[in-house]
């Protein structure tokens, strides 16, 4: 090694941080370069004179006042998780129990509509059979007018001669199966009297489209009757009423619809109305009428239209037989007179458009009409 | 050279085992143990006693955040004196830059109150000169030390004035072995030239 890189090895070899082969010849050069051992001296009391360099002392607020930096950044790193987690401890409970709560109220509302969508998603046949049930429940009001509409129970209390075993097709077919549902919504809520009346129209052709054959029809036809003259009462009272006061009309119809509007298994009938209009004719003691009309209407909402539509019924003085008010789907089915037909075809023209052309050609009298929208 | 690389045999593992569990007065006991060591280097690299407390907070600080970062390779007092070296390189950088900035600033002459930057004049009191010959040997040295570049000073302080030994050095800066000799050999010569300067007679 050269004299140049001996110097620069004296800071490392006062450290003894060199290798022994270094370390030699470093102290060979050492000992003939003279130059060198007094740079070598020199960097010693350099050395020295450094470590020799008091220290400094910590002012002594050093220690609590970083401690303090510390336990400022703990107390916010715990209050972040305070935040985060600490609620849990005391509200967990109280969140607790309003889920318990939820979840109940939540339960209580299926069970009350849940049966409505399980109707409207059970298979056609099943659909059919699930109203019997229902009649088995003693209603004061009108336990004979049930009796016949449910099939499986009926022929029971009949001859097998008489009447033929009905089959769950026949069931299925028979509107009357129907009739008793209407009931059961103003059973299970109680509600003022004009909804009470309203399902009694409503199971009127239940009754009339009973079982073909059936004797019981006899005491139906009276009851029947009855509820007929009873609502061309009412049709009588509205009209009187309407012409008197029209808001007493409207509120009159909205009760009415009210009462029916929701029911649940309402929702199930619409199909059957238009399957067997025959039945009613054929069962029917009622004066001879026209075939059923069928006019369906487009409406942009279906439910904003229900009272337009039903006032331009009474007002072209037809009278409302029942309602179906659906989820979308409405049908309306109202007796009307021929005379007038065009006069309620224009009203519903205007609320909506009609879908297919109406044929009224050849009525007479009064005859049945079904509004679809 | 010593090694003590293979056994690392560390007395503060056990206050940082249980500060890591979350003792806190572990953690001041490691802050008592350390706070001189730690003011001194930064004191001996920023040349200023009062930024030298605030890198030792900050340092400390930062030590408390990065705990999960000491994987225990090294002593903790290396690894905090690594973090207090950062933080004091950092200071000087920004106490320099301040300087410059305001140097010539001519919104805010100098007074002598402290609030504007201390201009050099030269001093018209013939007694200066005294003063500097009366300096003390350790505050020349503090003043030959402070005179030299950044890489230079950290090296002869954790060297020479706290007796880090070379690996300890090469892993508080990041450097090999060879680096921290050359730089130790530059900075001992030129304080020793310096120190020459100042008192003539070594």
């Amino acid at each position: 090694m050269e004299h140049k890189e001996i110097r620069q090895m004296l800071s490392a070899y006062l450290d003894n941080a060199v290798s022994a082969a270094e370390k030699a010849e470093i102290e060979r050069h050492l000992a003939e370069c003279g130059n060198c051992r007094g740079a070598l001296a020199d960097l010693e009391r350099t050395v020295a004179h450094l470590k020799d360099v008091p220290e400094v002392e910590p002012p002594p607020w050093l220690t609590a006042k970083i401690m303090a930096h510390i336990r400022d950044e703990v107390g916010q790193k715990q209050g972040f998780w305070r935040r985060l987690f600490a609620p849990l401890s005391v509200k967990l409970p109280l969140e607790v129990l309003a889920l318990v709560c939820l979840c109940i109220t939540g339960y209580y509302l299926a069970q009350t509509t849940a049966p409505q969508m399980r109707l409207t998603d059970m298979p056609r046949e099943a659909r059919e059979e699930a109203p019997p049930p229902p009649p088995a429940q003693p209603k004061p009001e009108a336990p004979v007018r049930k009796a016949p509409a449910s099939g499986p129970s009926a022929p029971a209390k009949k001859p097998a001669a008489v009447t033929p075993p009905v089959s769950p097709s026949a069931v299925i077919k028979a509107p009357g199966g129907y009739a008793p549902p209407p009931l059961k919504a103003p059973a299970t809520t109680p509600a003022p009297a004009p909804i009470y009346r309203a399902p009694e129209i409503a199971s009127r052709p239940a009754v009339e489209w009973g079982v073909p054959g059936n004797e019981t029809p006899r005491r139906e036809e009276v009851q029947r009757e009855k509820a007929r003259r009873e609502m061309l009462y009412r049709g009588e009272a509205m009209k009187s009423a309407r012409e008197g006061n029209d808001a007493s009309d409207a509120m009159m119809q909205k009760k009415g619809v009210a009462g029916t509007q929701y029911s649940p298994d309402a929702v199930s009938r619409p199909p059957m109305g238009f399957a067997q209009p025959e039945y009613r004719r054929e069962s029917a003691g009622v004066t001879a009428r026209a075939k059923p009309v069928e006019v369906t209407l487009r409406v942009d909402d279906p439910a904003a239209a229900v009272d337009g539509i039903e006032e331009a019924v009474t007002r072209s003085g037809g009278r409302i037989i029942r309602r179906v008010y659906g989820g979308t789907d409405h049908l309306l089915s109202v007796q009307v007179e021929a005379r007038r037909f065009p006069e309620l075809i224009a009203r519903l023209e205007r609320i909506g458009t009609l879908r297919k052309p109406v044929d009224s050609a050849g009525a007479e009298g009064t005859f049945d009409l079904f509004i679809r929208w | 050279m010593r090694d003590d690389r293979q056994t690392i045999i560390d007395d503060d593992a056990e206050l940082v085992a249980s500060w890591r569990r979350g003792e806190l007065a572990s953690f001041e006991a490691l802050v008592r143990r350390h706070q001189k060591r730690m003011l001194n280097i930064a004191f001996r690299i920023t040349g200023d006693y009062e930024d030298a407390c605030e890198v030792v907070q900050d340092a400390f600080f930062a030590a408390y955040r990065g705990i999960d970062s000491f994987r225990g390779s090294s002593r903790f007092s290396t690894w905090l004196t690594s973090i207090t070296v950062n933080h004091s390189r950092n200071r000087h950088r920004q106490g320099r830059a301040k300087n410059r900035n305001e140097a010539y600033s001519l919104d805010c002459p100098a007074d002598g109150t402290g609030s504007g930057p201390a201009r050099e004049v030269p001093s018209p009191d013939p007694s200066a000169l005294d003063r500097v010959e009366r300096l003390d040997l350790h505050e020349k040295l503090q003043e030959c030390v402070k005179a030299l570049a950044a890489e230079f000073r950290e090296a002869i302080v954790l060297r020479d004035l706290q007796d880090f030994s070379y690996d300890e050095i090469c892993g508080i800066l990041q450097i090999r072995e060879g680096t921290v000799k050359s730089r130790l050999f530059r900075a001992r010569e030129m304080v020793k030239d310096c120190l020459k300067r100042a008192v003539g007679v070594l």
